[in-house]
């Protein structure tokens, strides 16, 4: 069941709206982390489903109440959310347990009701705070304000907690601590979060699923595990981490380049779905019936149908394609699932049709291009491994040179130049530092994902 | 310190020049409520300028031409324009030099010669006129009227200027020095750019606030406008004459709001991206200090000092004492407060919704009800008495000669001043904090309630204060509609300063300048209660 679901939300007026069609299904108690460039649109989008901005079109449903439809705005004050702005905003005329009665009705005389008071102590033990009952917010460290402006969200018993932000303001060492917290607590209450940042390691460490933002619209929607290892675009993958690209030419679920031959997948970038299933269907199966989501949906002639459609799986066979028709009969897309089962309930779908006889074709150009199509490789610099070149032993394998170290502590970044002149990263260990100038031989570990060409 | 001044210059309603108002980005539209509030609050705003254009529309084109076409006419708007002219011209000539020393060099006791800068702006222009009668008792005409009013207003440009030197840099200026210009002709192409739209808009508050000016010119006994309002009103058999008069007062300075306001936003415009720390040189005066010194020494000195010194001398005279009704004093100071605290409640209720939109809003009719409010800006005092008069008599004759109509008339005129105090309020509350409040559970009305005013409340009660003190010195609206027996302090200077009794005028002359000065001593207090953020 999901607890916030939104559907083609649009916001903003002109011919560049904020969001563009934003869908988005977040299941009951999970943490959902919106992730993007400053400026993409996901703190409006957070505002929208508080009730802060009204949308102009679309629609939000938290649990079974809709909230925002066509020509229904509920106001933010009946929409049961908690709200954690960037800054904290605790009230600065209030004391600390003023300021998280305030939720429960009336501020300064709540915190004096017996029943008001309970919760206070309780919640201002949560976050750890006790002592501070009496201060006043500017007495506050800024994780101290934090942490109240936290317990005052969770004060009123919200299914949802919205947060824009929330450790913006603080120093890495503590923002790493309070997220930690932060997760526990909400799922102690078991309450479910959203969490704006834009800081992509965030997102991965604290997060059930990852949505990635730009430009207003969702770009993919996923567990951190599927956002880094299966990024829907070259754009995606590095906005989540470190990535090297190179060109190559596609070999029947290989990729030959700079690196040689390697085992890879086709990723059909923008004119793809990237699915993941939620809800009842969780893992690799895809029964009939199924509901999926998928991040992009295109038809053949290039025109987009939403950012997101909630669909179902129509007709499952053992083999793929499976056909998934769009949660919207209106618009009648259908597009085709390879299963490619890669991670926990991820699948890729091929390009949409409008019409659905054209799916098993469509979807037999999602295994992969025609052979010897140019395409774009993604490795993740991890996936390098870097063998020392000894005098002794015959090296075997690509040599490449260092070009460059950036050390970061734990790990190191190596910028290295291969034989053939490209260059790419290395992520090593940063005991096993190796010097700049440095001959080694390259080996790459696991798939790599191959992407269309840009400009094809 | 220098927080202090700046705020003094948001109070004259010139804003300190790189602020604007932090406004959301997207999808907050005023609430119908607010918005219909604050065109209520217009339309009562504007019942004395509407109420004197349907009086003169009534009494018909012919009679208009008539009066205008009276011999005296030209010369009373030559005298008018001409004064306003030359007192704008050498207070820009005295006021950049000044706000240049107090920002840009090297001074002792700079906070001291900052605070003498502004002083003048406390002392009434009638009042310092009559220090100067008594002083001198000769004086009148046009360069009495000029010096006097040149002295008094200074600070309008001084003020706005130095704010905009403080927040500018000398970057251009260094490059032009080394690209080989002279000191002067890289000042003129550096720094002048940046402080021009702050002095333009002080020369034409400057402007406003001579066009309107009554007390010091009647002093004089120079002609102008407001003078021959008043007489043609006196001399009750035509009253028409006095209404076109005010017409064509009115008309003179919508041109100068209108071009203050333009003004004012092109200097928002042009440093409004100018973020940052400020930067530049200070300046060592070396042999310039003795003349400087001068300089800052003198405004302050003939528009305070001289009328101060000649008040307190005519105070301790004996025959002053003898002559002083303390009841009669009592009496003015009770009627001066409580009138002119009904003024600020006035002013503060008319303002609210108009500052709560101004702060938090934008689009076209947020804009256009914001222009309406600081429309009095050009009404002068006596047209607002003028037209109020009318407007009661055959309107509401059950509220004529009632201290309330008196009231409204100081809350119509000083709502400006009020709308300046709540938008800024207003505007410090960081609307995250709404936001927060709104998601607990709490209406629109509510959060207003509970977060927005109580975290403002001391803006508004600091702008409330600002209207009571300027209303307290007010005086042309004041003689026109004071209800029969009731006399404030500026009527009872007034009426003694009339008559050549100058010993007797100096106690209520006193008693004005300490009573302001009370609600000032206050406005400081309240800016410390709110900068400590503790007090609840």
């Amino acid at each position: 069941m999901s607890r916030l679901s939104m559907r083609n939300v649009v916001v903003g007026y002109g011919v560049e709206p904020v969001l563009r069609g934003i869908s988005l299904e977040v299941p009951n108690g999970s943490l959902v982390a919106i992730v993007g460039p400053s400026g993409c649109g996901k703190t409006t989008l957070l505002r929208t489903i508080a009730g802060l901005i009204r949308a102009r079109s679309g629609e939000v449903r938290l649990g079974q109440r809709m909230v925002t439809t066509h020509g229904i705005h509920l106001a933010p004050e009946k929409r049961r959310i908690g709200w954690v702005p960037q800054d904290a905003a605790l009230f600065p005329h209030l004391t600390v347990a003023e300021n998280i009665a305030f939720g429960l009705g009336g501020g300064r005389r709540a915190a004096r009701r017996a029943a008001g008071e309970e919760r206070v102590r309780h919640l201002l033990s949560l976050v750890g705070l006790s002592a501070l009952a009496d201060r006043s917010p500017a007495q506050l460290s800024g994780g101290q304000a934090q942490r109240v402006a936290l317990a005052r969200a969770l004060a009123s018993g919200p299914e949802v907690v919205l947060m824009d932000e929330p450790f913006g303001a603080l120093d890495p060492l503590l923002r790493g601590e309070l997220r930690t917290e932060v997760r526990a607590l909400l799922a102690a209450e078991g309450m479910t979060g959203i969490l704006v940042t834009h800081d992509q390691a965030e997102a991965l460490s604290i997060a059930d699923y990852v949505a990635v933002m730009r430009d207003g619209e969702i770009l993919q929607f996923g567990t951190p595990p599927e956002v880094y290892e299966r990024p829907a675009t070259p754009w995606v993958a590095t906005f989540v981490g470190e990535s090297v690209f190179l060109p190559g030419l596609w070999r029947s679920g290989s990729v030959v380049g700079a690196l040689g031959s390697l085992d890879a997948e086709w990723m059909p970038g923008d004119a793809a779905l990237w699915n993941t299933v939620t809800g009842a269907s969780s893992g690799a199966e895809l029964a009939e019936g199924a509901s999926v989501v998928g991040a992009l949906a295109y038809d053949e002639n290039g025109v987009r149908h939403g950012s997101q459609l909630r669909s179902e799986i129509r007709r499952s066979g053992e083999t793929a394609p499976m056909n998934v028709v769009s949660g919207d009969a209106a618009a009648g897309v259908a597009g085709a699932v390879s299963a490619g089962g890669v991670g926990a309930g991820a699948v890729g779908v091929g390009a949409a049709g409008t019409n659905p006889a054209v799916a098993p074709t469509r979807a037999g150009a999602s295994a992969g291009p025609v052979e010897d199509t140019p395409v774009t490789v993604l490795v993740r610099p991890e996936q390098l491994e870097l063998t020392p070149i000894v005098e002794s032993v015959r090296a075997q394998g690509l040599r490449a040179t260092v070009t460059a170290v950036s050390y970061t502590g734990h790990d190191a970044l190596l910028e290295l130049s291969l034989q053939s002149g490209t260059s790419c990263m290395a992520r090593v260990a940063a005991s096993g530092l190796l010097p700049v100038g440095a001959e080694v031989t390259v080996e790459v570990r696991g798939r790599v994902l191959a992407y269309p060409r840009a400009g094809d | 310190m220098p927080q202090r001044v700046d705020e003094r210059v948001a109070d004259l309603g010139v804003e300190p020049i790189a602020t604007e108002p932090l406004r959301e980005p997207v999808g907050r539209r005023p609430p119908r409520m607010l918005l219909l509030l604050g065109l209520v609050a217009c339309a009562i705003a504007s019942i004395p300028l509407v109420y004197l254009i349907v009086r003169v529309g009534s009494s018909g084109l012919e009679d208009a031409v008539t009066v205008l076409g009276r011999p005296r006419v030209p010369q009373l708007l030559l005298n008018t324009v001409s004064l306003a002219a030359v007192v704008t011209a050498t207070c820009v000539l005295v006021g950049v030099p000044t706000a240049f020393l107090l920002a840009r060099t090297r001074l002792r006791l700079r906070g001291m010669w900052t605070v003498l800068a502004a002083l003048p702006l406390a002392v009434p222009s009638y009042l310092a006129a009559y220090g100067w009668l008594a002083a001198v008792p000769g004086m009148q005409g046009f360069w009495a009227s000029w010096l006097v009013l040149t002295l008094v207003s200074t600070p309008y440009v001084t003020l706005p200027v130095m704010a905009a030197l403080r927040a500018g840099t000398t970057g251009l200026d260094d490059v032009a020095r080394t690209l080989g210009r002279s000191a002067w002709h890289a000042f003129w192409l550096g720094t002048w750019p940046q402080i021009r739209p702050a002095t333009l808009a002080g020369a034409l508050l400057v402007c406003l606030y001579v066009l309107s000016e009554f007390g010091a010119v009647a002093l004089f006994r120079f002609p102008v406008l407001t003078t021959a309002i008043q007489q043609a009103y006196g001399a009750s058999f035509n009253r028409n004459y006095a209404a076109i008069l005010a017409t064509v007062l009115v008309l003179l300075a919508m041109i100068v709001v209108i071009a203050e306001q333009t003004a004012r936003g092109r200097a928002r415009r042009r440093f409004g991206a100018v973020t940052g720390v400020a930067r530049h040189r200070i300046v060592n005066l070396g042999y310039w200090t003795a003349p400087s010194i001068a300089l800052l020494t003198l405004v302050p000195a003939l528009a305070v000092g001289l009328p101060v010194a000649v008040l307190f001398v005519r105070l301790l005279e004996a025959e002053t004492l003898r002559a002083l009704d303390p009841v009669e004093l009592g009496q003015a100071i009770f009627n001066t407060l409580v009138l002119s605290i009904g003024g600020a409640v006035i002013a503060v209720l008319l303002a609210l919704p108009i500052g709560a939109l101004a702060a938090r809003y934008r689009g076209r009719l947020v804009r256009v009800i914001e222009s309406l409010g600081y429309l009095a800006l050009g009404l002068p005092g006596i047209v607002v008495g003028l037209s109020l008069v009318f407007f009661s008599l055959s309107v509401l004759p059950a509220l004529y000669q009632t201290g309330f109509v008196l009231a409204f008339a100081y809350g119509v005129l000083f709502m400006p001043k009020a709308i300046g105090a709540i938008r800024s309020a207003t505007a410090q509350v960081p609307t995250s904090l709404e936001d927060v409040s709104r998601t607990l559970g709490y209406g629109q009305l509510q959060t207003w309630w509970l977060v927005t005013a109580r975290l403002a409340r001391p803006g508004i009660f600091a702008g409330a204060l600002l209207v009571a003190v300027t209303a307290m010195k007010e005086l042309p609206a004041t003689l026109l509609l004071r209800p029969t027996g009731t006399d404030t302090l500026a009527i009872e200077l007034w009426s003694r300063t009339d008559v050549s009794a100058y010993g007797a005028a100096a106690p209520y002359a006193a008693a004005l300048i300490l009573v302001a000065a009370v609600p000032a001593f206050l406005l400081s207090g309240a800016g410390r209660g709110r900068a400590d953020g503790t007090a609840s």
